[in-house]
C-alpha cells in the first residue's frame, strides 16, 4: 500500500500515546516529547516517497524519534543521564510490534478508568498531568509525603492500565462496554 | 509501592522520567531494562498509559481553561461531544478555493496594486485561490476629485477602492531596514493568521491554541514563542510589523518574540516585506539565517538536509550558521537567484531559482498606488492632470490626496499605508484655476510616470483595479488602449463602480523601465 501524506497522519494519530511515550521515554520531557513527535511526523510527510509502507512507517517513526530525541535531550536537558542507545532501540522494537486500538477507542476508555478511579487518585493524576507539577511540588501542596504521592501515582497508572486492558478486550470481543 | 508480580519497580520510570535518578540508578534501570523483555513490555505500557492520561488532563485542563465561566461538564461523552462540536465548528471557518483561471494560466502575474494591496491583492491572489468568500480588492485609489460648479459635483472617488497604480519611482538608494522592530515581551500577540486554505494544524498545535482560546482560524492571534506546526494546506501570517508570511504545509514554524522574526524548523514558507516596518524580517532556520531588505523570497527547509532562499523580488542577506562569526558565510542575493545551504558543512551554493514550487503569491509584484505613503493634503507627484476636454494643458496641474469630506462622504479616515484619493491642489479649481469657472469640461486626463524592474514579463500579466463615480473614458499605458475594465460592482456608500480586469502583458503595453499610464476621466 503506497505512501500517502493522509496514511501517514491516519497512523501517527492512532498510534499518537505509543509515539509520544517512547519520545518521551527518549527525551525525558513530555512537552519536548511533543515538539519532537511534531518534527518526525513533518519529516515523514517530506519523505513520504522514501517509505514503503506501514510496517515500515512504524519504524521508521520510532527510529527518527530516538534520533531527534536524543538530539533534543542533549540540547535541553544536558546534564540528565540517559538509557543506553540499546535499551532505547528494544523499546521501539517491543512498541513496534505491539498491538493497539485505535486511538478514540483508547481514550474513551481511558476516561471510563478514570471515572472509577478513586477521588484522591483523580485528583493526584490531574495535578501531575493537568498542571503539570512534580510529586515533590503534589506532596507540599496537599500535604502528603512525596512517597505517598509517587504511591498513588503509580497505583493509578497500574489501575488505569488493567483497567483500560480489560475495556478494550471487552470491545473486541464484543461490543464497547458504556457501563 | 512495588508491585510483587511486576518486573519493574515504575516509581523507578516515573523518578527517571523526571531526571531524579542518579546514574548508578539509571545504569540498574537500564540493565533491568536490557534483561528483562516483561521489564521492557511494562515500560512501553507504562508510557503508553502515561501519555494518554496526560493528553487527557491536559485537555480537561485547557478546556477549563477556555470555559471558566461556563458549568463545568462532568459528564466525559458531554465535554467530548462538546469538544467536537467546537472543533468542527472551527474546521468549518476553513474556507475553499476557486482557481483563478488566469492566474493559473499565467507563471508571473504583475499587480497593478498599491503596496498596501500587497497584503489584500497579493492576497487576492492567494485569497482568490482560497476563499469562497466575497473578496472586495481594496484601494489603489486613484482618484482626482474635479469640483466644478456648486451644482455639478463629480468625484472620481475611488477611496478606499482601487485603481490604477503606478511604481514608484527608481530609485537607486539603498532600501533602508526598519528600525528595530520592538521585542515583546514573551507570550505577548506578535501576529494573526490573516487567511487560511484548507489549513489542517497539528493535534498538539490545536491544543497549545485551544489553551488561549484559538482556533487557529482567520483572526486568530499569534503569540511569541508559539509553536505551530501545519501538516496540510496554507496559511497566511502577518506580523505585527507588517511582513506577511505565507505558510505552506507540511510545516514547522515558530514565533520569537520580535515581531519582525521567525523560525521556520521545516517545510516551505513566503516572505512578503513591502511595508518600511516589515523590511529587515528575519528568518531563522536550522542552517540559515535569512534577513529580508524588502519584497518577495521563498524559504524550504528540508529536516536534516538543507535549506534553500529564492529571491524573486528585492534583496535579502543569507548567513550560515558556525560556531563563530568568522566561520559563519554570508551572502547577499538579488531578485532571481536562489542558494542552498547543506547541514553537513554548512556551505552555501547557488542552485537555479525554482519559484514555481512555492505558492504563486511568491511571483506577484505590486505597484505602489497613487498617494502612497503621503498624508491628506500632501502632493501626490507621480500623477499629474495633463489634458482636459479641450486639449493638453499648457502647465500641468498638480493634484494632492485628497481631504475627506463627510458632507458627502463617509467620514473615512485617509490612509498612508494605502492608495488614495487625488484632488485639485486646493480643491477648488474654479479659485486656483479660472479657466475652470463656469466651464463644464467633459473630461480630464491624469497621467504618471512609473518604473517596471527586471521581472519577467513573459507570460506575466497586468492586473488593473480601480472604482469612480465618473466612469473611465480611455486608459492608456505607453499609447496603447487597454481595454475597458469590467465592472465588478456599484453602487455603495461613494455610489462608485468598482472595474478590474486582468490582461496579458501583450496587451497593455507595459515593458521594462520607464512606462506611462494615462487615465482620461468623464465628467458625468
Amino acid at each position: 500500500m503506497p505512501i500517502t501524506p493522509d496514511l501517514i497522519m491516519s497512523v501517527v494519530m492512532k498510534s499518537r500515546p505509543r509515539l509520544h511515550g517512547y519520545a518521551w521515554v527518549v527525551t525525558g520531557d513530555p512537552d519536548l516529547a511533543e515538539d519532537v513527535l511534531q518534527e518526525v511526523s513533518l519529516l515523514a510527510l517530506q519523505k513520504a516517497d522514501q517509505i514503503n509502507d506501514e510496517p515500515h512507517l512504524q519504524g521508521w517513526l520510532h527510529e527518527s524519534l530516538r534520533r531527534q530525541g536524543l538530539a533534543a535531550r542533549r540540547k535541553h536537558l544536558a546534564q540528565a543521564t540517559q538509557l543506553s542507545s540499546e535499551v532505547l532501540s528494544m523499546l521501539a522494537v517491543v512498541q513496534v510490534e505491539q498491538h493497539n486500538a485505535g486511538h478514540a477507542d483508547q481514550v474513551k476508555a481511558l476516561r471510563q478508568c478514570i471515572d472509577l478511579l478513586g477521588e484522591k487518585s483523580r485528583d493526584t493524576l490531574a495535578l501531575r498531568y493537568g498542571k503539570n507539577m512534580k510529586p515533590a511540588e503534589i506532596a507540599e501542596k496537599t500535604g502528603r509525603p512525596v512517597r505517598s504521592v509517587y504511591q498513588m501515582i503509580t497505583r493509578a497508572h497500574t489501575s488505569l492500565r488493567e483497567c483500560v486492558t480489560t475495556k478494550l478486550a471487552t470491545q473486541v470481543e464484543g461490543g464497547f462496554n458504556d457501563a | 509501592m512495588h508491585d510483587e508480580q511486576a518486573p519493574l519497580d515504575e516509581k523507578a520510570i516515573e523518578a527517571y522520567l523526571l531526571g531524579s535518578l542518579s546514574d548508578d540508578e539509571v545504569a540498574s534501570l537500564d540493565r533491568v531494562l536490557r534483561d528483562d523483555p516483561a521489564a521492557l513490555q511494562q515500560l512501553a505500557d507504562v508510557m503508553q498509559i502515561m501519555s494518554l492520561v496526560r493528553q487527557d488532563f491536559a485537555e480537561r485542563e485547557s478546556y477549563r481553561a477556555t470555559h471558566k465561566h461556563e458549568p463545568l461538564l462532568e459528564d466525559f461523552d458531554a465535554l467530548m461531544k462538546d469538544l467536537s462540536a467546537r472543533e468542527a465548528a472551527a474546521s468549518a471557518e476553513t474556507v475553499r478555493i476557486s482557481e483563478d483561471p488566469i492566474a493559473a494560466d499565467k507563471k508571473e502575474l504583475v499587480e497593478s496594486i498599491s503596496p498596501h494591496e500587497l497584503g489584500v491583492v497579493a492576497g487576492y491572489l492567494f485569497r482568490k485561490t482560497v476563499s469562497s468568500k466575497p473578496f472586495i480588492i481594496g484601494n489603489s485609489a486613484l482618484a482626482a476629485a474635479i469640483v466644478l460648479l456648486a451644482s455639478l459635483f463629480f468625484f472620481v472617488d475611488w477611496a478606499d477602492d482601487v485603481a490604477p497604480q503606478v511604481a514608484e519611482q527608481a530609485d537607486d538608494q539603498p532600501t533602508p531596514i526598519a528600525p528595530e522592530n520592538k521585542i515583546t515581551a514573551a507570550n505577548q500577540v506578535v501576529a494573526t493568521i490573516t487567511a487560511t486554505h484548507n489549513a489542517k494544524w497539528s493535534p498538539t498545535s490545536m491544543e497549545r491554541a485551544s489553551a488561549r482560546g484559538s482556533a487557529l482560524t482567520t483572526g486568530s492571534k499569534l503569540h511569541a514563542n508559539d509553536r505551530l506546526t501545519l501538516t496540510a494546506g496554507t496559511a497566511e501570517i502577518t506580523t505585527l510589523s507588517g511582513a506577511v508570511v505565507l505558510l505552506q504545509g507540511p510545516a514547522r514554524i515558530e514565533l520569537t518574540e520580535s515581531n519582525n522574526a521567525l523560525y521556520l524548523h521545516a517545510g516551505k514558507l513566503v516572505g512578503i516585506c513591502e511595508t518600511e516596518s516589515s523590511k529587515g524580517l528575519l528568518v531563522r532556520t536550522p542552517h540559515l539565517d535569512i534577513t529580508d531588505l524588502g519584497t518577495r523570497f521563498g524559504v524550504d527547509v528540508v529536516l536534516g538536509t538543507s535549506t534553500e532562499v529564492h529571491v524573486h523580488q528585492g534583496e535579502v542577506i543569507a548567513k550560515t550558521k558556525a560556531t563563530t562569526a568568522a566561520q559563519s558565510t554570508r551572502q547577499h542575493l538579488t531578485a532571481n537567484q536562489a542558494i542552498r545551504s547543506n547541514a553537513t558543512n554548512h556551505s552555501i551554493v547557488s542552485i537555479t531559482p525554482d519559484f514555481d514550487k512555492f505558492d504563486p503569491s511568491l511571483r506577484t509584484y505590486l505597484l505602489p498606488g497613487t498617494g502612497f505613503g503621503l498624508a491628506e493634503g500632501e502632493a501626490d507627484l507621480n500623477w499629474q492632470i495633463v489634458a482636459d476636454g479641450n486639449g493638453p494643458l499648457d502647465t500641468p496641474i498638480q493634484v494632492k490626496v485628497q481631504y475627506t469630506d463627510s458632507a458627502h462622504w463617509d467620514a473615512v479616515g485617509n490612509d498612508a499605508g494605502k492608495a488614495q484619493n487625488l484632488i485639485f491642489v486646493n480643491g477648488y479649481p474654479e479659485y486656483d484655476f479660472p479657466q475652470y469657472k463656469g466651464l463644464a469640461t467633459p473630461s480630464i486626463t491624469l497621467r504618471s510616470t512609473f518604473e517596471v524592474p527586471k521581472v519577467e514579463l513573459e507570460n506575466a500579466a497586468l492586473k488593473l483595479i480601480y472604482a469612480t463615480r465618473n466612469g473611465v473614458r480611455s486608459l492608456r499605458i505607453n499609447g496603447q488602449a487597454v481595454e475597458p475594465l469590467a465592472k465588478q460592482s456599484n453602487g455603495g456608500i461613494r455610489d462608485n463602480t468598482r472595474h478590474a480586469a486582468t490582461r496579458p502583458i501583450e496587451q497593455t503595453g507595459l515593458k521594462h523601465g520607464t512606462n506611462v499610464i494615462e487615465v482620461e476621466l468623464a465628467n458625468k
